[in-house]
């Protein structure tokens, strides 16, 4: 839409209070979601729609749809009208293999997509941005390409069903329609669009130019031949972070054009790090997030000493003022994870009120966290390098919509 | 009138002078003492010259004092010359185990692509000291070689290795490479997760492979004596040596030696997010003993036997260390043993007991915790019911979806390696 481009133009002379794009996201206070709403054009995930999902799947919603994790979306309406009618859709999403190590926010979209393949009972597409990592990121080839596989086995240890998954890193799988709708979408976008939606600037490489394309092009199903021909009207539903909105902004804008569906989007919030809410977690610092090889000991330390409290100092103050629990990061990882709803108003109205201690609310969250991160690390356990290999098979997949 | 003795030093001067960087130019390659004689030297050197300057100043009266010192020292340079000498007869005589450098050359020629025969001048480490020396001589080791129908070309090849010194648990990596390859200790330690410095030369009285150092080869290994040590080898040596890599594997693997395949000129980065690739080899806890083996069964190893003396032709064998081979891609290496799996989480056995030891768990949990007929009345069943369910749905799940997957790959990995008879 070259209007979002103009009103992007617009906010972008407008004082950057808080700078949201997918390579970085970083805010001076806390980040204003309804602020990006608006900026970027999205609609926020209202109550109607959760209802109406929980209505079409006969399923209580998702614990992230619940407490507002997963909060914008584009034309998610659409996807649930056309469900309703007998129309499929399928799923899309991805990771840019940069590190070894996932966090749990990484593992945020997974979840949530697993959620949705097994209640939609719809096929899902994974991409791995290998080639992304090696134009942004300073690693070789090999490495990322390792790292994307790494990266798979932590993917498949989410749980997504091998006979309605297909995963593919870029460096493999670039080629053939894949290539040609690559090239569609290049030819569609000028390079002041691009300039403007991304921020390239003069000495940036020609490799980052020409990337956006691959991350748009899998919102298209006659990119995956193998999978869906004849199946050229299927639509997309694209989970993601918000602060990919950007690519498949240009994506929607393109589509039409192409004579293909825009693809729909549902977006989450950014997992706050352990330290405060200045930001999203980063793999660089070890101490800003909860690891998934992080064992039991690690998650304790990490959250008794690192996780910003909003709790006051001393426990007088604390009983007589209760808690903030605005900043308060425990809560809000609670908020993430814990399935309970009653038992979060509780701890949240203890809490708020004074009568519970911080120290309470960590041991809760550990509890939670450790049971978390060892049901992960039992699955990753039992992911073979042949399960690997079968999920990431250009193969038919005959069984995806049952 | 000048002293006599000064005339006499000032002659010797230059004999002596000479003798001794001729006796350390001898004693260079262990380059210790040389050291120590040159500040000597030069003091000798600056006392002739006081004396000359005392004479010149003083007169003869002086003379006697320079004199005392100049005996002192044309005594003592005598005295270490005949030690030097001495030395040098002695270290060529008593057959010692000299500590091994690595990068050294005797006369090794880097073949072409494709040449096998790799010309060797003569020296003083030809294997058949290696031979003579190891406990298993020459013929036996060919018949062992032959038992095995191992390939291999018979030429006498010099090859330098170096035995390291693990942490301080004594363990001893004994790695090959070629010449040109340099191995960074310092990053082979860190690979190996021993740290930065956990990695030293081994000394030589630590070393019991019974050959002379300077013509270590894996081979020495089947001593006994040779028991704990492991085995690390460049791949691109064997890549060049007559002898395949896997057939060096079909040999080693009988006598419990599994040698892991490292490529000494990478440097990857080990931190967090990259752990040691070779930690793999540093076996945490005591060293472990390996079995005696057994017989090693031929079915293992194909039967040609080519003896000849240019022939690489070996075919591959389908030997389990062939894993251990590095690729290309990557420079990681894979354990040579192969990891157990915990249990095939396909199984159904295994399935159906997780599941019922899972939910009785949770039953019997639930019973002590007091849910009786008075709470609940009728409803217990009902109430049981849903806290089962609660707490079990997404344990159960993931066990099923692993199930299913594991089923899935089998099946899929099965269907890729079919191949349709043709009628």
């Amino acid at each position: 839409m070259a209007a979002s481009t103009e009103v992007e133009k617009k906010n972008l002379k407008e004082e950057p209070e808080q700078v949201v794009n997918p390579w970085e996201v970083s805010s001076k206070g806390k980040i204003d979601y309804d602020k990006l709403i608006d900026r970027f054009g999205c609609q926020k995930l209202d109550d109607t729609l959760i209802s109406r999902l929980e209505r079409l799947t006969s399923r209580a919603p998702h614990v992230f749809l619940r407490r507002g994790v997963f909060f914008a979306h584009r034309d998610f309406a659409d996807i649930l009208d056309a469900y309703e009618r007998g129309d499929k859709f399928y799923l899309y999403t991805g990771r840019g293999p940069s590190s070894e190590a996932l966090h749990l926010g990484h593992l945020i979209p997974f979840m949530f997509t697993k959620y949705l393949q097994d209640v939609f009972k719809v096929p899902l597409v994974i991409q791995l941005t290998d080639d992304e990592k090696f134009f942004w990121k300073n690693l070789t080839v090999e490495e990322c390409r390792r790292l994307a596989r790494e990266n798979a086995k932590d993917i498949i240890a989410c749980g997504f069903d091998i006979s309605k998954t297909f995963i593919f890193s870029d460096f493999n799988y670039v080629g053939g329609s894949f290539y040609k709708n690559m090239c569609e979408v290049a030819t569609r976008v000028t390079y002041n669009q691009a300039v403007g939606i991304f921020g390239f600037a003069g000495e940036d490489h020609i490799g980052k130019v020409s990337f956006p394309p691959v991350q748009a092009v899998p919102s298209f199903p006659s990119s995956f031949p193998h999978l869906f021909s004849g199946k050229e009207n299927l639509r997309c539903l694209i989970p993601c972070a918000i602060d990919q909105d950007p690519y498949f902004r240009m994506t929607r804008d393109v589509a039409p054009r192409m004579g293909f569906n825009k693809p729909a989007l549902i977006e989450s919030l950014f997992f706050p790090a352990l330290q405060g809410e200045t930001g999203k977690m980063s793999a660089s610092d070890p101490n800003s997030a909860i690891y998934v090889t992080d064992s039991a000991k690690d998650i304790k330390n990490k959250v008794n000493k690192h996780a910003f409290s909003g709790g006051q100092d001393s426990v007088e103050k604390h009983r007589q003022l209760g808690a903030n629990l605005e900043v308060d990061i425990p809560i809000k990882y609670l908020t993430f994870f814990l399935e309970d709803d009653a038992e979060l108003e509780h701890i949240k109205k203890e809490y708020g009120e004074g009568r519970m201690l911080t120290g309470e609310v960590k041991q809760r969250l550990i509890q939670v966290l450790t049971e978390l991160v060892e049901r992960h690390r039992r699955a990753r356990a039992s992911v073979t390098e042949e399960m690997v290999d079968a999920f990431m098979a250009v193969r038919p997949l005959p069984h995806m919509f049952d | 009138m000048t002293c006599p003795l000064m005339k006499w030093g000032r002659a010797w001067d230059p004999i002596l002078t000479c003798s001794f960087y001729i006796v350390s130019g001898l004693r260079s390659q262990q380059g210790a003492l040389h050291g120590c004689f040159l500040p000597m030297e030069m003091y000798r050197k600056k006392l002739f010259a006081f004396g000359l300057t005392c004479k010149r100043h003083l007169g003869h009266d002086y003379c006697v004092v320079t004199k005392k010192l100049k005996l002192l020292f044309m005594g003592f340079h005598v005295g270490s010359l005949i030690f030097h000498i001495i030395m040098i007869v002695a270290k060529n005589n008593i057959p010692r185990k000299r500590k091994a450098r690595s990068n050294t050359r005797h006369g090794f020629n880097d073949p072409a692509l494709g040449v096998t025969n790799l010309e060797i001048l003569p020296s003083a480490n030809t294997s058949s000291i290696l031979y003579k020396v190891m406990g298993v001589t020459k013929g036996k080791l060919l018949e062992r070689l032959k038992e095995l129908q191992v390939n291999f070309s018979l030429y006498k090849h010099p090859v330098i290795l170096t035995v390291e010194e693990g942490d301080r648990k004594q363990r001893f990596y004994l790695v090959s490479a070629l010449k040109n390859t340099k191995v960074n200790i310092k990053v082979l330690s860190q690979r190996l997760s021993l740290g930065k410095g956990g990695l030293r030369m081994a000394p030589s009285e630590a070393l019991s492979v019974q050959v002379p150092l300077g013509c270590v080869t894996p081979f020495a290994v089947v001593n006994e004596s040779a028991r704990y040590v492991y085995i690390i080898i460049s791949p691109i040596l064997y890549m060049l040596a007559a002898i395949n890599s896997n057939d060096l594997d079909t040999f080693l693997k009988p006598i419990g030696r599994d040698p892991s395949y490292v490529d000494f000129e990478a440097s990857p980065l080990v931190g967090k997010d990259y752990p040691p690739d070779l930690a793999a080899l540093v076996p945490s806890g005591s060293i472990n003993l390996p079995d005696q083996p057994a017989k090693q069964p031929s079915s293992q190893v194909p039967t040609d036997t080519n003896h000849g003396s240019g022939d690489n032709e070996s075919k591959m064998i389908s030997v389990k260390a062939v894993k251990s081979y590095v690729n290309g891609k990557n420079t990681t290496v894979k354990p040579v043993k192969k990891a157990q799996s915990s249990g095939n989480f396909a199984d159904v056995e295994l399935f159906v007991e997780e599941t019922l030891h899972k939910t009785s768990r949770l039953l019997i949990a639930q019973i002590k915790e007091n849910t009786t007929i008075k709470q609940h009345g009728e409803n217990l069943g009902a109430v049981m019911g849903d806290n089962l369910r609660k707490g079990l749905i997404s344990d159960l799940a993931n066990l099923a979806s692993t199930f299913k997957n594991t089923a899935y790959a089998e099946g899929f990995h099965t269907g890729s390696h079919y191949q349709p008879r043709c009628l």
